[in-house]
Order: C-alpha cells, then structure tokens, then sequence
C-alpha cells in the first residue's frame, strides 16, 4: 500500500494545517468523488469523514518538533478498496488518537448545548471502520467507508 | 455559500441559506449570520438548498439558536434535505433546535 504522504496524485491531498489548507479541503473532494463516480451517499459520508478528520488535526494537533516541518501539514489519500473507499488522514504532530475521545452527551437544551466534540462520533455515523496507528512519528487515522 | 433573508411575516425573518455548511461554506456566512442572529427575535433559517452539514455548520446553527433565544426568541429550521436531517439528527441538534417542514408552522413557531 502507498503511503498517503505519497503525494502528487488526484486522490491524494497535502495542505497546509492552518485554517487556509482546510479551505482546500471542499475542492478537492469534488475532484476526487467525481473521478471514482461515486454516488450522493458515498461522496457525502467522504466529505464529512475528510471534513473532521482535518479538522481535528488543525484544531488540536500539537506540533512536537520545531525542526519538522511536515508537523506543519496534513497528508488525505482517498483510495478504492473492494466494494469500499479507504480515506487516510496523516499528520506528524503528537501522538494523538482520537478515538479515545468519549463519546459525546447528546444535548438537552440549547444554553448547554457543546458546540464542539461531535467530530468523531459524526464520522462513526458514517464510516463503517475507524482504525488510528502511531507510525514512527505518523499519526495515521483511516476510514473505511461503504460505496 | 449564500445568505439572503426575507421578512415571511410582521417580525419574522427567513434565511435562506444555498450552498455547502462545510468549513469554507460556515466560514464565509459566520459573520453575517451572527450579525442575523443578533438582530433578530424570530428567525426561520430554511435549509432547503444546503447540501451538505458537518460540525462547523453545526456550530454555526447552535450558536445562532443560543443567540437568538438569550432576547427571549426563537430560531427553527426549515425544511432541511435528508442527508442534512440525517445530520442533525445524529448529533442530537434536532434536541436542541426545531425542524420544521411547512413555513406557516414555522412563522406561528417562532412568532409565539
């Protein structure tokens, strides 16, 4: 399997971690939907997985070395795998899994209502698998999403 | 994304949003539907042409639901596609915020 910081293909994306890299993020989802033809359902479970997977990384990741200047990206791969699209989401800040997050308390009225932490669980909604691995100094986070 | 508003009754004001509620799409309405929800007591925000929500938009939503409801207000949505609704569902922002699907239930919820 290649890597997602593999980059310099369509299905793979390299921004900055800043709020202007995200705002890359939409174009280039309707780029790579639209080349593997996949359906409403498909392209709106893979902009939301890719959606807050990059988020997370640019809100709380934590770059560890002033000397690396990849902590400063964010590597995305959308891939087919069998019946299934495989979305990779790579970043070299902190070790950082996000699956440990708990699960949010849905909200009862709207003066205590959170306005953040709906991430992750949005993206078990609508990702059939989730799977986080630190490699080396990678954090890697991979969706499995039905197509 | 676009933001424009009519007055649908006496007092009543419906946003009608057309576009993506993604990062770029919150992003470029967030000021001006602050600005909204600040000014407004009964607000209908149709989401009728949105495509797409994540939890930006989300954010955006509940913020704006708050803001309107600490003047003593109300703020529902409006007839949101099921991919939207899904969303909305899911996050238990439905909790939290109306959703409606007929404009008259609407103005008579928020006008109250």
């Amino acid at each position: 399997m290649r890597s997602a910081a593999d980059a310099g293909h369509i299905d793979t994306l390299r921004i900055e971690r800043s709020m202007a890299g995200l705002a890359q993020l939409g174009d280039w989802v309707d780029t790579v939907t639209a080349a593997l033809g996949l359906g409403k359902a498909a392209e709106y479970a893979v902009r939301l997985c890719v959606e807050e997977a990059t988020v997370n990384v640019v809100m709380h990741g934590v770059a560890e070395g002033a000397a690396d200047n990849d902590a400063g990206f964010v590597v995305l791969r959308v891939e087919p795998a069998q019946d299934a699209l495989r979305v990779t989401v790579e970043d070299r800040c902190g070790a950082f899994d996000p699956l440990h997050a708990p699960p949010p308390e849905p909200p009862i009225d709207l003066e205590t209502a959170r306005v953040g932490g709906l991430g992750i669980h949005l993206m078990r909604q609508y990702a059939r698998a989730i799977s986080y691995e630190r490699a080396g100094d990678t954090n890697r986070l991979t969706l499995t999403i039905a197509r | 994304m676009r933001l424009e508003t009519e007055e649908v009754a006496p007092g009543v004001t419906k946003a009608n949003l057309t576009g993506r509620l993604d990062i770029g799409g919150s992003q470029e309405i967030d000021l001006a539907f602050n600005v909204l929800a600040g000014s407004q007591r009964a607000l209908i925000v149709d989401l009728s042409q949105v495509d797409f929500i994540a939890s930006l938009g989300l954010r955006l939503l509940i913020v704006g639901a708050r803001t309107v409801q600490r003047k003593g207000g109300r703020m529902i949505l409006l007839r949101p596609p099921i991919a939207v609704e899904a969303v909305l569902v899911s996050s238990g922002t439905d909790n939290v915020v109306g959703i409606l699907r007929n404009l008259d239930e609407a103005i008579h919820a928020v006008s109250g």
